[in-house]
């Protein structure tokens, strides 16, 4: 079971739904959507200290801004229950799962191809209207349906497609897959999601495990195909035909796979959420805010899977991987250190939530750049070692064997391009 | 763990490289001119190599031993007045910057030099004219520094030249410049020497040295070369930020002025602390590759090690920060930065328990070198253990800037740099120089440092706690710390008649030495099987490896698989009308690529002499003298660079291609060339994230960015500047594609095409930074505007200037579908100048709207 790829435990939940009981569910799911929405600890917003992120503060009708229309119809409901919940404390329960599973099951998955897009429209629902304090921690949990759903559906899809995977897949790498899924439930689900909206070290960890950890355990996973396997054949007829359409050949979106695009591309992304606009802006519209975690996320996917990625076996030397992750080690200490040492606190956002943590702005500031740094350069590190020691590894097996390797005519060839070292 | 667990056995006469009749015929197409000529215009890696170590030592001997006796000799008693307090300034200011730059790198960089290429079974270095251009610019830097006795000019602002100190406000004499200019051009040095021995070992290697097969040593000075490129290059940016704050009135150091005098400590340290592992990492090298041959087992964890040196590389370059513990950051980001270092004893435990492990399992021969190797250890571990003491935030505010740090850095630097510098000489000097050291001096030579540099920095822990602070030329003598200063100097004295001894040993056994045979010591690399001293050639036949000791474990170097051994006996017979050399797979070590290794030439010296006329027309102030210079590079570069004409058919080179299934190049090697504009990027990549690193940090203390009274930049010039440069660098790419289908007009319209958008763009650009008029000497911002905006301006320079060039050679029908090797460089520069050019000034006029 735990070989298998998908979170043991949770694939029997989503299984059983399946099976022939769907009305039932479905209707027990309409009684009991109310109970699905979030805890909000301290009330809708109105009692907003700073008045800043008003925006938020009135729920009902301001939720559907950055949802598309699929998380709508999924997931959208009126929004006053809700709010009730939250005022009576009710705690979120677990059963809406399968619910939710069995719903999106009855539409089959048009646009759910792989979790990346399923999960996304459910960030939507980041960060409400009042900041949490310490006292709460544990209750504000971030029980996103859409999110949740898209998690455990990716979870299944990706489990189906495995098994119909001939010659049988790796079990590192559905391991690896599960991990990332749980990351990144983790990081958007959990009471860090919440305590984003009040910290910016909170956020950056979040950050942290979405770039540093999600993603390169879904790049090494690579669990793309093993998804689009498991997915109905018309949509993979219709992944086929888009595909097609977009004229996305592996020749076309080479870009995508070049260590050098790959990386101006992250970095680029990272310090560019990090100014005070962009940031301030996701803090303050949801939407920006899921375009800021999709765009990480993306972003390290790409570079990751340029570096560990599954593909990269014929492409790009693992030395040039370790050079790779030294120059993303050092831009991200190098933004850190702005982070850290900066005198004043860049996120005005952040300006009156907090001190119910014990933190002055600028201090926890400077937390978010020092994490940067530290635990995080540690991932890098990490990294680039277990590169170097399979490269000295895999050079040890290269033998002599075959000789001076033959090759038609090496050409400073049009590209001057030689298979440098292998 | 290596993988056959027996030990060698020394006693087998070990294999040599086989010498065919050929020998004297290569050894003539290697060899230099002679004389005059040949000592100005020479490149052999052996000149180099011994050059740059003899002039280490030669600064060794002025700047440290010399000032470090005055220093002590005044410090001897209380209340001395041997020297007086602005001398003592500068010796300890001399002492420090002479040991950090023009000693310690110097050395090591000249060990690599020397020795890669017979360790690694190849004939040359990849760029001798670069090696001999690090060679000269080291050499004239150098120099450069020092003539500042000759004026009573001195620096004294101490080795880190902290501002505001070292800024025009308190130090207004020409001092620091020659800190600042002299040390940049041995910097430039450096990092040339980084480039070339990066793509040495990377490239150049015997066949079958897979990555797993390669010399300790040889790692270690990879990782030290990556980390040159990196460290000095930032080093580089600050001194060019201090410069232009002392000569040119610019603001970025000073608080007044929006500048921050953090600013240099950062950049100052992103440099500093990896310096330190600059410095340690090919001292480990060279024990890693003498360890084992004097315990005669084969080292432990070879692996780990090697994973050990990266690590210590990448955190060094991550943990600058705690050598500002006490600029005052919060308790809880100063924790965070106390546990990262820590971390870095990781590795280095990693690295002893190896040695131990491997010393453990073998049986020490007690020699000299083995001698110095055990001292390093006791030495370096104690260094170590007051590392990690003061990497502890509470005992670092009591330590810092105290005697304590004095003593830990010395026992590092001593123990973990100067015995690793002994070791390898005894080690090494047998086979350069044809005779062995004298054992008995030998031994009285590291008795005497051993005892001597305990004496001396033992004590300095103790009165550091006492609370003496470093950097005094005095003390009063009711304190208490006359006793232990007395110790100190009395080791320092000791340690003096140490190095005496080397000398003369040196002295002597180079003249009347017992002669050395091919491998004295029984060792196990490869430069063992080569005659002592090598030929001017090294190889001969090259060899082939099998195993990571090839010595001890192969009974003969040249055989191999049919073709590989076909190939390098090939090599050895053909041809010998000129210099070729071998590139291999960078991981799997198959040859790849024969191309002819460059020849003696003038131009590196010219070069160096115009880099040198540019900081010193800075230092005189006499500025048109830095266009001169300017133009001596271009065109010094430029002949350097010039095309010879191939010495082979195109139809020879298929031939020998056909026969030995490689392929020839010899009209310059593909490889290395890529591999060396990949470098360049780099480098310049590497001096760019430092910049725009300055410029947020500059914007962070600055609440109003821009300053009152400016206003933000208007975008409308910069879009179309930045537009044409886009497609400039599509027209490149154009140009390159239509040469490899043989369109040889297409190429030539496709370059114009971009010479005339990459022109156009920069003066575009350039009207609009006049346009804009910002005041460089009123705020930091201006400063850091126009200084970030010529940066790139002088990137897309050099990158028009290459691409003229090339445009000049395509009128002259140089490249072919098939030679056209130059141009994809030129490609790869383009395309990376337009990419820093868009995030630079992407970063200059859009960095007041987003932050």
């Amino acid at each position: 079971m735990v070989g298998d790829g998908a979170v043991p435990g949770r694939t029997a939940d989503l299984e059983r739904p399946l099976h022939g009981r769907l009305p039932r569910r479905r209707g027990r799911m309409h009684r009991r959507r109310p109970g699905t929405g979030r805890v909000r600890p301290t009330g809708a917003g109105g009692r907003d200290p700073g008045g800043h992120r008003s925006r938020r503060a009135g729920v009902p009708g301001n939720r559907p801004v950055g949802i598309p229309a699929v998380a709508r119809r999924s997931a959208g409901s009126p929004r006053g229950p809700r709010s009730r919940d939250a005022l009576l404390g009710r705690q979120p329960g677990l059963r809406w799962i399968p619910a939710v599973v069995a719903r999106i099951r009855v539409r089959p998955a048009r646009r759910c191809t792989c979790p990346l897009p399923t999960g996304l429209p459910a960030m939507t629902l980041a960060h409400p209207g009042q900041p949490p304090a310490p006292h709460d921690l544990w209750t504000v949990w971030e029980p996103d349906p859409m999110l949740g759903a898209g998690i455990l559906l990716a979870a299944w899809v990706y489990r189906s497609g495995r098994s119909r995977s001939r010659p049988p897949a790796d079990d590192r790498r559905g391991r690896c897959f599960a991990g990332a899924l749980a990351v990144l439930g983790i990081a958007l689900l959990s009471p860090l999601e919440t305590m984003s909206s009040a910290l910016a070290s909170a956020h950056m960890v979040q950050h942290l495990l979405l770039v540093l950890v999600a993603a390169p355990l879904l790049a090494f996973s690579a669990p793309w195909a093993a998804v689009l396997r498991g997915t109905p054949l018309v949509v993979r007829r219709s992944a086929a035909r888009w595909r097609r359409r977009l004229r996305l050949t592996r020749g076309n979106t080479r870009f995508l796979r070049l260590p050098g695009t790959v990386w101006l591309l992250h970095v680029g992304t990272l310090w560019f959420w990090h100014a005070a606009v962009p940031y301030g802006a996701a803090l303050e519209h949801e939407i920006v805010h899921v375009l800021e975690h999709a765009s990480f996320l993306i972003t390290a996917v790409l570079f990751w899977t340029a570096i560990i990625g599954i593909r990269r076996t014929g492409g790009m030397s693992p030395g040039v991987g370790v050079l790779l992750v030294f120059a993303t080690a050092m831009q991200s200490v190098f933004l850190s250190a702005l982070l850290t040492f900066a005198q004043t606190p860049w996120y005005d956002g952040y300006a009156r939530t907090t001190q119910p943590w014990h933190l002055e702005p600028l201090g926890d500031q400077q937390l978010a750049g020092v994490i940067m740094w530290i635990p995080g350069g540690l991932v890098y590190v990490a990294t680039g070692l277990m590169l170097l020691v399979t490269w000295i590894q895999r050079s040890e097996q290269a033998d002599l064997a075959s000789g001076p390797r033959r090759r038609a005519r090496s050409s400073p060839d049009a590209s001057g391009r030689f298979s440098g070292g292998g | 763990m290596s993988s056959e667990p027996e030990a060698p056995h020394p006693r087998r006469p070990t294999p040599s490289g086989a010498e065919p009749a050929t020998t004297d015929e290569l050894d003539r197409l290697w060899a230099d001119p002679r004389g005059l000529r040949g000592q100005l215009t020479g490149v052999q890696n052996d000149k180099i190599g011994t050059r740059l170590l003899l002039t280490g030592f030669f600064f060794a001997l002025l700047g440290g031993s010399f000032d470090s006796l005055a220093m002590r000799l005044q410090l001897a008693v209380p209340q001395n007045t041997l020297i007086g307090p602005e001398l003592y300034n500068q010796l300890f200011t001399n002492h420090g910057s002479v040991t950090m730059f023009l000693v310690i790198l110097p050395i090591f960089e000249g060990f690599a030099i020397l020795l890669l290429p017979p360790l690694l079974g190849t004939r040359e270095m990849p760029f001798p004219r670069l090696g001999a251009l690090a060679y000269w610019t080291f050499l004239l830097g150098g120099l450069l520094y020092y003539s500042s006795t000759l004026f009573q000019l001195v620096p004294d602002a101490g080795w880190f030249a902290y501002t505001p100190l070292s800024g025009p406000e308190f130090s207004p004499g020409l001092a620091i410049d020659f800190w600042v200019l002299g040390l940049g051009v041995a910097e430039v040095g450096a990092i040339a020497a980084a480039v070339e021995i990066i793509i040495g070992v990377l490239k150049m290697r015997a066949p079958g040295m897979t990555l797993s097969r390669m010399p300790l040593f040889a790692w270690a000075v990879l990782v030290m070369a990556f980390m040159i490129l990196f460290a000095f290059t930032t080093l580089i940016v600050g001194s060019l930020l201090l410069e232009l704050d002392r000569g040119f009135g610019t603001q970025f150091f000073d608080p007044q002025h929006g500048g921050s005098s953090l600013l240099w400590q950062h950049l100052f340290w992103i440099f500093g602390h990896p310096e330190v592992y600059i410095q340690f990492i090919p001292a480990v090298g060279v024990m890693a590759m003498i360890v084992p041959v004097f315990v005669r087992h084969r080292p432990v964890g070879y692996t780990w090690f090697v994973a050990s040196l990266v690590a210590v590389g990448f955190l060094s370059f991550a943990l600058w920060a705690h050598h500002m513990f006490t600029v005052g950051l919060p308790p809880l980001v100063l924790s965070f930065f106390a546990a990262a270092s820590m971390a870095i004893s990781i590795p280095a435990g990693v690295q002893v328990f190896s040695w131990l492990a491997t010393i453990w399992a073998g049986r020490p021969v007690w020699k000299t070198p083995f001698l110095f190797f055990v001292g390093f250890l006791i030495i370096f571990v104690i260094g170590g253990i007051t590392g990690v003491m003061v990497a502890s935030v509470p005992f670092d505010l009591q330590a810092h800037d105290s005697y304590f740090v004095v003593g830990h850095l010395h026992y590092v630097l001593i123990g973990g740099v100067v015995f690793p510098i002994f070791a390898g000489v005894y080690y090494w000097f047998p086979k350069f120089t044809g005779r062995m050291l004298d054992e008995r001096l030998g031994k009285w030579n590291f008795w005497l440092l051993f005892v001597g540099v305990n004496v001396a920095f033992f004590p300095m822990h103790q009165v550091g706690l006492m609370g003496m602070p470093r950097r005094v030329y005095t003390y009063d003598e009711g304190l208490g710390w006359g006793i232990h200063n007395l110790i100190s100097t009395i080791g320092v004295l000791i340690i003096a008649p140490g190095i005496a001894v080397f000398v003369w040993n040196v002295w002597r056994s180079y003249r009347r030495g017992e002669k050395a045979g091919n491998n004295p010591w029984g060792a196990d690399s490869l430069e063992w099987a080569l005659p002592s001293p090598p030929a001017q050639h090294g190889w001969s036949v090259l060899p082939i490896i099998r195993t990571r000791h090839p010595l001890w474990d192969q009974d003969d170097l040249h055989r191999g698989d049919g073709p590989v051994e076909r190939f390098v006996h090939g090599i050895s017979q053909w041809p010998l009308k000129w210099r070729a050399a071998v590139i291999v797979g960078t991981a799997d070590a198959r040859p790849r690529e024969v191309f002819r290794v460059a020849g003696p030439s003038i131009w590196p010296l010219v070069t160096a002499l115009g880099i040198v006329l540019i900081f010193l027309s800075e230092l005189v102030k006499l500025r048109w003298g830095a266009m001169v210079g300017a133009l001596i590079i271009v065109g010094g570069v430029i002949a350097w660079n010039w095309p010879k004409p191939p010495p082979m058919s195109e139809e020879d080179e298929d031939a020998f291609e056909r026969e030995y299934g490689v392929p020839v190049n010899a009209h310059g090697s593909v490889v290395v060339a890529r591999w060396g504009t990949g470098l360049v990027i780099l480098f310049v990549g590497t001096a760019f994230a430092a910049l725009l690193l300055s410029y947020f940090y500059l914007r962070l203390e600055n609440p109003q960015w821009p300053p009152p009274g400016v206003g933000d930049p208007p975008m409308a010039f910069a879009l179309l500047s930045a537009a044409l440069l886009a497609a400039s660098a599509g027209a490149v790419l154009f140009a390159e594609r239509r040469i490899g289908q043989g369109d040889r007009r297409g190429l030539l319209g496709g370059l114009v095409a971009a010479l005339i958008l990459g022109v156009t763009g920069t003066s575009v650009q350039w009207f609009d930074l006049t346009r804009l008029g910002l005041a460089w000497r009123a705020h930091a911002y201006g400063s850091i505007f126009y200084t970030l905006a010529g940066f790139v301006i002088v990137v897309a320079a050099a990158a028009i200037i290459m691409l003229t060039m090339t445009i000049f050679w395509t009128t002259r029908g140089a490249y072919s579908a098939r030679r056209h090797a130059p141009l994809a460089n030129v490609e790869r520069f383009w395309r990376a100048m337009v990419i820093v050019w868009i995030i630079g000034f992407g970063t200059l006029y859009l960095g007041p709207y987003l932050t």
